[in-house]
């Protein structure tokens, strides 16, 4: 196991729903993946498509997004935003040599513990298949 | 209702909105606990009080048809009783309640001779009419099923007060009705939890018969020409039972309300996966809710007995009185600020805003107009879609701008 890669996610996750789904997985002593460098953020909505970029090109392996399941954001709609900014950065990932499955947006609920510890998961072998990131020195 | 009397005792003013025509949800079905104490009395009592206090003000039969608005300033719209009103208030407390699940099995709603414990108790209480099929004929042999709708695929939950309900109700008949020659309880697992235990040595003290099942081999009811037959796997003896019996009682769990949903988006809160209020932090925030302003008692959070649920109804009452007797709050440090320098009055954040706090402001500079947005502290709650919209930096959320971010995310690069 020690050779294996273990890549470093930047998970951004929201004040509402994903961080506390994600508390919730930790209360309930959920294991998951050690790969993840959680930013609590207040919404989705706020996370600067610059941000998501700059992470990536400074040497993460992959960036979560994560913001509450559409209809139950705090703010309304943030979480759309999020979504819409989110399919508008795929395209723009190659320009930038990155493969578009090294950012993935999930909607995960404040109840939703044991999905947080899932998504974490799967998405730690998607970037685990596509390896180290190419900015990496 | 425990929470509206405590706050009205306290000075507040309360609305409190019924969805049925009286009060007293499912207290109104349970007539006796098991130390002998009788809710309806209690119950009396509370609806006179809540009649006589002119700080309350009761809506009964009535629906909520919109709430807006945060801590200290919510609007709701309710309509009962043909007409709608708006009522301006400081805190909310969701004390929906749940229901009792509707048995689709053992024959429940096929066979009279089926009933749930709650169809039990309103037997015992009034007397003389608890006894089996028409012309009360006395039940010599009584089978309870326990955790009928609760602990299965659909509902993983426990629903918590059956055992002590079903041992309550056991022990009631063994005092009313000698001619209850065999009572057996087909139980899964018995949680009389606290100082109920001992109710529970007591029944079986006085010949209550408890039989074990699991989940994958359930108990049979089926139904011949004469009389009702249940068929459980004994553990003990690994060979299946035939009771023949005259009433089958069922333990209906107890299930949430689908209007929960509605009422969640309306107060934007979360429900957990089973359909209950999810509260702030089981631990460390309880009755509140991650919304300011809004607080959480009673079935609506989860099973509980009656106990508890007044006792949550205090401590939500308790909460939210330390709202209301404040006359002013303080404003949400972590808002949207423009940077003057930055912003070209390019406006891309008036139209993201979801609360409409940003407005465009233009003013003449040194002989130009100049454009830049302005932001309504009162209203703002700081999402930050702005900050993401905004491609020149102009607009930042204190506590969650860009800098700090992006040095959030190089400490977390560095460590690696």
């Amino acid at each position: 196991m020690e050779d294996s890669f273990q890549p470093l996610i930047i998970a951004f996750c929201c004040n509402w729903c994903s961080y506390a789904g994600a508390d919730l997985a930790g209360v309930s002593r959920i294991q998951y993946p050690p790969s993840i460098r959680m930013i609590r953020v207040m919404c989705s909505g706020m996370v600067h498509p610059n941000l998501v970029i700059e992470a990536l090109t400074k040497g993460a392996d992959g960036v979560l997004m994560c913001g509450c399941h559409p209809g139950d954001c705090h703010y309304q709609d943030g979480n759309r935003k999020a979504e819409k900014r989110a399919d508008a950065l795929r395209l723009m990932l190659a320009d930038f040599g990155l493969e578009e499955e090294r950012f993935h947006r999930e909607w995960v609920s404040a109840a939703e513990g044991p999905r947080f510890a899932q998504v974490v998961g799967s998405f730690t072998e998607q970037v685990q298949k596509l390896g180290p990131s190419p900015y990496k020195t | 209702m425990t929470a509206a009397l405590t706050l009205a005792r306290q000075g507040s003013v309360v609305y409190l909105v019924e969805k049925e025509n009286e009060l007293g949800g499912n207290l109104r079905h349970i007539h006796y606990l098991l130390n002998g104490e009788r809710p309806q009395e209690e119950l009396a009592r509370l609806r006179d009080e809540i009649q006589q206090n002119s700080r309350i003000h009761l809506f009964a039969g009535a629906v909520i048809e919109n709430i807006e608005g945060s801590i200290g300033n919510f609007k709701t719209r309710i309509s009962a009783r043909g007409g709608t009103t708006e009522v301006e208030h400081g805190v909310v407390i969701v004390a929906t309640g749940a229901k009792q699940y509707q048995p689709k099995e053992y024959l429940y709603g096929q066979d009279d001779d089926v009933i749930t414990q709650r169809d039990l108790e309103g037997r015992l209480a009034c007397g003389d009419g608890f006894l089996a099929g028409e012309g009360n004929r006395p039940a010599k042999t009584i089978v309870m099923i326990r955790c009928v709708g609760s602990r299965d695929a659909d509902h993983p939950y426990c629903s918590r007060v059956c055992c002590a309900d079903a041992i309550k109700n056991a022990l009631r008949i063994k005092t009313l009705s000698p001619e209850t020659n065999v009572l057996y309880v087909l139980y899964r697992d018995i949680r009389t939890y606290g100082f109920k235990e001992s109710y529970y040595t007591k029944a079986r003290q006085q010949g209550v018969v408890f039989v074990r099942y699991d989940e994958d081999r359930k108990p049979e009811v089926s139904r011949n020409s004469h009389a009702l037959k249940v068929t459980v796997l004994d553990q003990t003896l690994g060979m299946p039972m035939l009771i023949p019996a005259d009433l089958v009682v069922l333990s209906a769990g107890i299930h949430p309300h689908e209007e929960n949903r509605t009422l969640a988006q309306f107060l934007k809160v979360p429900l957990n996966s089973e359909g209950f209020f999810l509260e702030a932090h089981m631990k460390l925030r309880p009755v509140d809710f991650m919304t300011d302003g809004v607080f959480l008692c009673g079935l609506a959070h989860s099973p509980k007995s009656i106990e508890e649920s007044i006792l949550q109804a205090q401590a939500a009452s308790a909460r939210a009185a330390a709202v209301l007797v404040q006359d002013s709050l303080e404003l949400e440090a972590n808002i949207s600020h423009v940077v003057d320098e930055s912003c070209d009055g390019c406006a891309y954040c008036v139209d993201t805003c979801p609360f409409k706090s940003i407005a465009l402001v233009e003013y003449m500079y040194l002989g130009s107009i100049k454009k830049v947005v302005e932001t309504n502290e009162s209203t703002c709650k700081g999402c930050g879609c702005c900050q993401a919209t905004c491609p020149k930096n102009g607009i930042l959320v204190r506590g969650f701008t860009l800098d700090q971010i992006r040095a959030q995310i190089e400490a977390a690069l560095e460590v690696a």
